[in-house]
């Protein structure tokens, strides 16, 4: 009896393992998942599955929640109405896919600029090439854009600490921190690291060094943070000193 | 009570001859298209230009000119993608084309948004070649042909000559400065062998012109073009309603694309920059193993009929006919650019790597000692990938590298970037049939599409005949956007003295106004008389042509 029990039980399994293979075949279509908004004529956008860990949730994201935003891609092809997350600690953009579901990493290489939309006003990012140290692709916020732009690369390091309790109650020895690189950007000339103080910029410009510190002092433009560096470029690049 | 019956009857009226008025609603905005020739002989290749204007260029920059009967049959259609705001191409008319007057016409897909527009239709008078002795034609009657304006005093030839011999060289003054140029910016100036007939009975007739297939989206085609058809239930002929449509072409690189059909059955492709005369892979997918029958429809225009009435040649009018058809046999002979010949296909890659990412690692086969099978080539050198097979079935898996644990399903599998469904068709590639292997070993989401990893096997053999008696496959030829030519006359290489000079047109190029012009030409061996004209429409959508005759002897 007992042996008869245990082979319908094996013919079951059998039968579930070869339904399930036939299945499989197809299985990258999530057939109740699609509908006629998968249907984008123009494109359609591809990454890599992000998978979201209460560690990458809370740390890795310049954003604290999810935010409108648009994509556009190196064809000039833009995506609007997305819901979108910067992940600075990896240098990605994350999407979040309504239809699947699904939170995925959009590819680098296809991407050219994207904006993150923020009650307190719109964060442009551009993907450049950095030929710097670490080499490579790296979406930089735009502040200033002009004769030369001013970017910043926002980073979220990981940096050793004093071993320290977390709310969890979970004993831990590293901390994410907010990091800013600020950089002067135009194609010809690349990158030149600034960092935000006056003479940072005077230096930029070591032949009109006493112009330059008049014409900020004339038009009372401080430099301490990244509003007042955004000033200094707008009114450098409006007296020619860009061209 | 009497009053508010007449109210009532007041106000219905109103809104019937409201409606009446939304169901007549044209659209008035015309594109104007220019042709190289006003006559041709069937098999011949006639050149036109077409002007993008009313802001359109600013989103659609395709034209789609197509060639079609008096009572809107369509003959030949091509898309010409517009640089600046003019389209340059060309539409071969079929050999076997009878004779008759035809008519050229253009439109931009984005016009479909009215349900009617209008349409200028340029007649183009055909003489099929193998006809003996035309003494009869059909010709349009001239109730909604468009009145050309002239002006004065724009063309004159050099010594006021107005016979000239076979190949002698001519001199014209065009007098483009006395064009006002904030009006028309550009005109179309040619010489031409002049057809009487259809200098008398052509031109340009207006027609009110719907959608071949209204369920084409109207969308702007910049840079591209909609691919549009159906799919059908291979055992009912019904529509098949959410079926996924994938498209796979391959250029530089895979590329595909996928839609899923409507209740209709209907489904629909963007390419962009796409050229030439592309083999595309079309695959319906369904949740079920049902198949499917799958048609590519054509995206024109249906005009209202055009009236014709007979009309009674002159004996000059049929010799004219017959010396021109005459002359198409040593054109054949002689010209060895008398057929142009479309361009193979091409689509510059979008972005640096194919649609599913970036690979993790590309396997070239040659780069290592020859494998028999695709078990053994997985076995040896695809590092992340578990090819099994039990109780005859293949099972494909691959690693999920960031979690570093296998996937539980099939990856996407593409032989020659077309996705496949039976892991069986890869059981037999050798090491000498595969070029390379890609492995892409993450997660990947494509639109609203997931793959668990993804192994596309680049053949040596693009010709993809391992598709044949696939079910659901479907190997389509798509004239796709054209790419850039110029006629034969426009180039060097006609003066070849010992040789028969039998051009119909012997120049006709666009140009801006605003200044004098100064143009020397050659003429063709073609005796008869040649026009030379200036063509142009206004802002405002009024038609100008000047020209003035000179005799060849």
């Amino acid at each position: 009896m007992k042996r008869a029990a245990i082979k319908i039980l094996l013919a079951i399994a059998g039968s579930f393992f070869i339904v399930l293979t036939t299945f499989a075949q197809k299985s990258e279509f999530h057939w109740e998942q699609l509908n006629e908004n998968s249907n984008r004529l123009k494109g359609k956008l591809s990454g890599t599955v992000f998978v979201l860990s209460s560690k990458s949730n809370s740390n890795y994201f310049l954003q604290n929640d999810w935010a409108d935003g648009s994509i556009t891609l190196e064809d000039d092809d833009v995506y609007d109405s997305l819901k979108v997350r910067y992940n600075a600690f990896e240098d990605k953009l994350v999407v979040y896919n309504d239809n699947l579901r699904n939170l995925f990493a959009v590819d680098k290489e296809k991407v050219k600029s994207f904006i993150v939309k923020n009650p307190a006003g719109n964060q442009k990012f551009v993907k450049y090439y950095y030929d710097g140290f670490p080499k490579g692709d790296r979406y930089f916020e735009v502040l200033y854009s002009g004769g030369r732009d001013f970017l910043v690369f926002r980073e979220i390091v990981e940096e050793k600490t004093r071993p320290f309790v977390d709310k969890f109650g979970i004993m831990k020895d590293t901390r994410f921190k907010g990091k800013n690189t600020y950089f002067m950007y135009s194609p010809e000339a690349g990158f030149q690291k600034i960092r935000l103080r006056r003479s940072s910029v005077l230096n930029v410009f070591p032949e009109n060094k006493r112009e330059i510190r008049r014409l900020l002092r004339r038009n009372k433009v401080n430099i301490f943070d990244e509003k007042g560096m955004s000033r200094a470029f707008k009114l450098l690049d409006e007296n020619g000193y860009f061209q | 009570m009497r009053r508010f019956k007449y109210i009532l009857l007041l106000l219905f009226f109103v809104v019937a001859l409201n409606s009446l008025a939304r169901a007549e609603a044209v659209d008035h905005s015309r594109l104007f298209l220019f042709t190289d020739r006003d006559y041709c002989i069937s098999g011949d290749t006639v050149w036109f230009k077409v002007e993008i204007r009313n802001g359109w260029s600013q989103n659609s920059n395709v034209v789609h000119v197509q060639l079609h009967s008096h009572n809107s049959n369509l003959i030949a259609g091509v898309k010409k993608k517009s640089t600046g705001n003019w389209a340059e191409g060309f539409i071969h008319v079929p050999d076997s084309l009878s004779t008759g007057v035809y008519f050229l016409s253009a439109f931009l897909n984005s016009q479909r948004a009215s349900s009617v527009w209008e349409t200028v239709n340029k007649t183009l008078f055909v003489y099929n070649r193998f006809d003996e002795e035309i003494t009869q034609l059909q010709v349009p009657v001239a109730d909604n042909k468009i009145e050309e304006k002239g002006i004065e005093g724009l063309i004159s030839v050099a010594g006021g000559k107005e016979i000239f011999a076979p190949r002698e060289k001519v001199n014209v003054d065009f007098a483009l400065d006395k064009i006002d140029t904030s009006s028309i910016k550009n005109v179309v100036v040619r010489a031409t062998h002049l057809d009487e007939l259809s200098a008398q009975a052509g031109g340009r007739f207006i027609s009110k012109s719907k959608s071949s297939k209204p369920s084409i989206p109207v969308i702007d085609e910049k840079d591209g073009f909609l691919l549009s058809g159906k799919v059908t239930d291979a055992d009912t002929g019904e529509p098949a309603e959410k079926v996924v449509v994938l498209l796979s072409l391959y250029s530089e690189m895979p590329y595909l694309d996928y839609f899923l059909t409507d209740r209709n059955g209907d489904f629909h492709f963007f390419l962009k920059n796409a050229f030439g005369v592309a083999n595309v892979v079309l695959q319906a997918v369904a949740e079920d193993d049902r198949e499917f029958n799958l048609q590519v429809g054509k995206n024109y225009m249906v005009s209202e009929k055009i009236n014709f009435q007979s009309k009674i040649l002159t004996p000059d009018q049929s010799d004219f006919i017959a010396n021109a058809i005459n002359g198409v046999f040593f054109k054949k002979l002689f010209e060895e650019s008398y057929i142009v010949e479309d361009e193979t296909f091409y689509m510059p890659a979008r972005f640096e790597y194919p649609f599913y990412g970036r690979p993790y690692n590309r396997v070239f086969t040659a780069d290592f000692f020859d494998l028999p099978d695709f078990q053994e080539i997985s076995r040896e050198l695809l590092h992340g990938m578990q090819y099994r097979v039990r109780n005859d079935e293949v099972t494909l898996r691959l690693l999920n590298e960031p979690e570093n644990i296998y996937f539980k399903s099939d990856p996407l599998r593409l032989i020659n970037g077309i996705p496949v469904f039976k892991n069986r068709l890869f059981a037999n590639f050798d090491s000498n049939d595969i070029e390379y292997i890609d492995l892409v070993l993450k997660e990947r989401l494509y639109g609203d599409l997931n793959f668990k990893g993804v192994l596309s096997v680049s053949l040596k053999d693009k010709s993809n005949a391992w598709l044949t008696q696939q079910p659901n496959f479907f190997r389509i030829s798509v004239p796709c956007l054209q790419p850039d030519k110029r006629p034969a006359y426009a180039g060097a290489g006609i003066e070849k003295e010992n040789l028969p000079d039998i051009r119909q047109v012997n120049f006709w190029h666009l140009t801006e106004t605003g200044q004098k012009q100064q143009v020397e030409f050659r003429l063709s061996d073609l005796k008869g008389k040649v026009e030379i004209s200036v063509e142009g429409v206004t802002e405002d959508d009024i038609l100008f042509k000047t020209s003035k005759i000179i005799e060849v002897k």
